[in-house]
This record gives C-alpha cells, structure tokens and sequence, in this order.
C-alpha cells in the first residue's frame, strides 16, 4: 500500500523545508567557512553496496575487508580455505550471503556506513512528523464507563488501530473520579496509518467545520503540537459517516501532531505543507497574574495549609523582633 | 527579516563599491533574477516490478495479521445494506475458491461508482509529444525552460531599481504567465546561481499552485530533471542541476 503524502513528503516537500529553514547568517553557511570544512570538500568513496553490485561474482568478498571469499564460491574457483577447527572450539557464526561459517572478528567487521554529505536533506536533519496520538478523556465515564465502548471504537474506526483504555492516574473527589478508573481511550500513530490520519483529516474533516479558522501555531518547542477536534467533527471522519447511527456517542478528541522539529515554527512549517491550516498569529495563553497582588488584605485573609500558618507566623515573629508588632500577638515557638 | 537583509546587501548595486580608473571598461555583470518555476508531481510515479512486488507482500501480511472484520457492527440487520453485503461475500467467496487464494470480506460495489471511469496516467499531451503542456509527465515534476540566445535555459529578468529578488521574481512570474496562474515563492533566499559576463542570474524556486498560462516568449517548454539533462548545455546544466527533483 502506497501512502500519497508519505511521498509527497519526500519528492517535494523536504526540498522547500531545506530552503525555508537554511539559516544564511550562520557563520558555518559562509562559503569560506565552507572552503575549510573537511566534511564538505569530503568526495564520497563508493560504497560497499555499490561494489558488491559491480564487481564479478568471483571477485565477491564475502565480507568487507576481509580477504576470504565464501566457501562455497572458492570451491567453484580453486581458492584455499585455512583448515577450520574442531567443531566445539568453533564459533558458529553463519555468513548471511551462503551460510558458511564466518569468524566473529570478519562478521563483525563492517564499515560504518559514510558520512551524508552536509547539508543534504536528510530527514533527520529537517523536521518530519513522527507520531500523531488520538486521546479522548471524558468525565463522562465516571458515572458509566460502558459509554467509553463508543470512544474506543470511533478511534478504531478513523485510524484501523485497536486504541487503548486511558486510566485515571489521580484522584479528585470534588468529580468523583478515583485513581484507577477508565476515563478514556488512546491511540498512537506511526508509519503509513499515521499519514492516513492526516491525509483523511485535510481532505475531509477540517474543511467541513464550522466557524473554525485554524490551529493555533503554539506547541511546546520541541516539535509537539496539539489541537482537539469537537465531537462534531469526528463524525466526519469517512469511516464513521456512513455508520453514523452506530455510535451511541461520540466525543472531543484531542489530536498531538509530533514531529521532530526544533520549535514550532518548524513544526508549523513542516505541518502546513500537509495542509493543515494553522492561525497567522500566535494566540499565548494569557498569564493569569496573581489576584492577590493588588490585594492589601490577602494577608490577612485566614491562611488553609499548615505552611502558610508557618510562613505568616515567621513574617510575624520578624516583625515583632524589629519592634512593629506587639508582642501578644506573636504566637510563642512550640516547645 | 535577515534573510532579506543578507540577500539585500549581497545584491544591491548601491553596496557595491568598484575600484574603477577612467580608462578600464566595466565589465561587472549585471543582476538578474532566475525563476525555477515547477509543477509537481500530479500522481504517484509507476512502481517498478520489484516494488509491486514488495508492497503485494506487505499487504497480504497486513491482511493476513489484521484483526477479523466484524459485519455485525457496520451492516445492521434489516437494512438495504445487509443483503447487498451478503451478496458480495458470497461473490468473493466463489471467487477464493476457484483461484484458491484466501477469503477476505469484500465490500459492494457501489452502483453509483459502477459507470465512473478512471483518469487517464498517460494524458493527450504525453501522446502528441505536447511539451508546450502543463498536463504532461504528470508522474514527474515539471521546469519552465524558454529559448535563450544560447539554447534552452530557466527565464530570467534584471532587476529594476532597488527590489527585491523574491519581489522581481512575482514580477516576472505575472508578466510571463499573467494573473491566470497562482504560484508561490519559496522564500526570500535564491536557491542557486549562474555567472555569465554580462550577467550574474540569481535562481528563485516557486511552485505552481493552480492555474494554467502561456508564458509570452515564443520559445518556451514544460520538461523533467530527465529531460532537461539532455536540452541544456552541459556547464550550465552543472550549475543548475543540482537545484532540480529527481521526481
């Protein structure tokens, strides 16, 4: 099965991320830097593979660096073998191309692979999605975790991967959810599924939502980002549309977009030539500045945990010892 | 911002400062913009025999290992659906038996999708040898290439008065193509560069997004990396082909 974005990926878009992402000021991006970087003057020797293809099958070595053929072609050839060992003093180690017996030294023997030339566009270098993580977490699920059933199999049904139940690592009793129960369902993508995911989610989902201008281009700076999609888009999905009527419920599922971007603007970068559209502007959560700040009375407001008695007590006791407070007031150390 | 300014500074001919007497003739080239307009690829590229092969493999593995199809949950009973689906598995049943390969469930056929015919891989223009086409190789990606004094090449155009290399590229791009085709511009950076005497050409990659339009020079042709090898000429292909998709 051939997956259309996989290679779009890699016939066209790794070359525009290349561009987009080259940094001309580096100091390293100079052309006399260049002029004197070893590994960029490096000419590629052919490698191993290459000769193994080019060279005469009686030529062939068996392994690299190594002077021995195969056994079976040197008593084709009228090579000499040295005498092998008795069979408990031998290692056997079987030669991968006829199954003759290689010493340990020749079979470990292998050239590492030669350096990619520098600033090729390997994908390791430039940023490329790794995984796509499908999440639902419903309270729902509190009172009747058989409602879970239905999250399960919508995520089953979009990516064709049997998802996971989610856990409740906490407790709160204020929601009635103790530590422990099924709250809801997971499913990690990789490879040729994961690409399905997307190529289905910017052909046929985010299109169809309403009044909804994009994703907001914020993700943790290393390559992570997260948007979630309202239960009503997931019955867009081609998979659950025409079956709509089979599930009883369907929910919020929060999608996290990793890639091996360095910061979000790779990752939106590497995001949108998939075509998914993101918002022009960052939108930053707003810091929620302290309320008590403004607030001359806060101190004195009664204090809940022990270390906040602890700490008001200390505040106190400093200022009796400078002589602002009277000393009544000062509750005495414990004994 | 950088970018801009670093590109800016290299190109600008107010920055440049030339130790020039009366009598030496100038012989600095002039700067011009270079447009490596493509289209890509439309479909995907034929496998060769070895990679049919192998993604056959995959799938029967993938089919053989996949979880079995449970109908009861997709086809309900009573529905128009459900004796269609019986239909089309008694079919394929058949069908296993008589070539002896494994059962798998097979969906119906949709009688809207019965008389949709598929698109052609090969088009008019592949046939006619119509490289005037932009509906040609679609498997590969394509290169504006016009006819130069000195054979085939990539267009180029000088810059006027202080813009910018992205922003005399657009231009260039619209007074070729005109406003019918929608392309974008990767960047503000050039790609890569060809020195002649009279003329310094600065390379701008842009895609052709939507849109169809006859460039206005006479001589002109829409060609592969595979192509293109043999059209330019053999120093300047050096310099330019390694700009260009293997795909």
């Amino acid at each position: 099965m051939r997956i259309r974005l996989e290679e779009h990926y890699y016939n066209t878009l790794l070359e525009d991320i290349m561009i987009l992402s080259y940094d001309h000021d580096s100091p390293h991006a100079t052309l006399e830097a260049l002029a004197d970087n070893d590994l960029f003057n490096l000419q590629l020797k052919e490698t191993y593979l290459e000769k193994a293809f080019t060279i005469p099958l009686d030529r062939i070595q068996t392994l690299p660096q190594t002077g021995t053929t195969t056994n079976l072609l040197s008593r084709q050839y009228g090579v000499r073998h040295p005498p092998l060992l008795k069979r408990r003093f031998r290692r056997r180690l079987f030669n991968p191309i006829d199954y003759t017996t290689v010493s340990k030294a020749d079979k470990n023997a292998l050239i590492p692979p030669p350096p990619p030339p520098p600033y090729a566009p390997i994908p390791s270098r430039l940023p490329q999605v790794a995984s796509v993580v499908l999440r639902i977490w419903s309270e729902k699920a509190i009172s009747n975790k058989y409602i879970l059933l239905s999250a399960i199999m919508s995520l089953q049904a979009i990516t064709g991967i049997r998802p996971d139940p989610v856990f409740a690592t906490f407790s709160d009793a204020a929601k009635k959810i103790r530590e422990g129960m099924p709250m809801g369902a997971r499913v990690r993508l990789t490879g040729p599924p994961m690409y399905e995911f997307l190529d289905k989610l910017t052909q046929c989902v985010l299109p169809r939502i309403r009044e909804w201008e994009g994703i907001n281009p914020v993700g943790d700076s290393a390559g992570k980002i997260s948007f979630t999609l309202p239960d009503t888009a997931v019955g867009y999905f081609p998979d659950i549309e025409p079956h709509f009527d089979s599930f009883p419920r369907l929910f919020d599922t929060e999608v996290i977009v990793q890639t091996t971007g360095k910061s979000d603007w790779e990752t939106t970068l590497c995001l949108s030539g998939f075509q998914i559209p993101f918002l022009e502007q960052r939108v930053e959560e707003k810091v929620v500045a302290d309320p008590d700040a403004n607030d001359p009375w806060a101190q004195f407001k009664k204090l809940k945990t022990k270390e906040e008695r602890k700490a008001f007590n200390e505040i106190l006791r400093k200022a009796a010892s400078e002589g602002k407070v009277p000393q009544g007031v000062v509750p005495g150390k414990k004994k | 911002m950088s970018i801009r300014r670093t590109a800016f500074k290299v190109i600008s001919p107010l920055q440049t400062t030339s130790t020039r007497s009366l009598a030496t003739a100038t012989s600095t080239p002039k700067i011009h913009v270079g447009l490596l307009l493509k289209r890509n690829p439309v479909i995907l590229r034929d496998l060769t025999p070895f990679e049919t092969s192998y993604y056959s493999y995959r799938h029967n593995l993938i089919q053989n290992e996949a979880r079995p199809f449970n109908p009861k949950f997709y086809i309900k009973k009573g529905t128009a659906a459900e004796p269609r689906w019986h239909a089309a598995q008694e079919a394929a049943r058949k069908e296993a038996e008589e070539t002896g390969a494994p059962y798998f469930p097979k969906q119906p056929r949709e009688e809207e999708l019965k008389d949709v015919k598929l698109a052609e891989r090969e088009t008019e223009a592949d046939r006619a040898n119509d490289v005037k086409s932009l509906n040609r190789a679609l498997q590969r990606t394509l290169y504006l290439v016009v006819k130069g004094e000195s054979g085939w090449e990539f267009p180029a155009t000088p810059l006027t008065g202080e813009e910018l290399l992205h922003e005399a590229a657009q231009r260039h791009i619209t007074s070729q193509l005109g406003e019918g085709v929608e392309t974008w511009i990767v960047g503000q950076a050039p790609v890569g560069h060809w020195v002649e005497p009279q003329r310094k050409i600065f390379y701008m990659k842009a895609h052709i997004i939507s849109g169809n339009g006859a460039p206005q020079s006479a001589e002109y042709a829409w060609l592969t990396k595979q192509e293109l090898v043999s059209q330019l000429d053999p120093e300047y292909y050096k310099a330019v082909g390694g700009m260009l998709a293997e795909l």
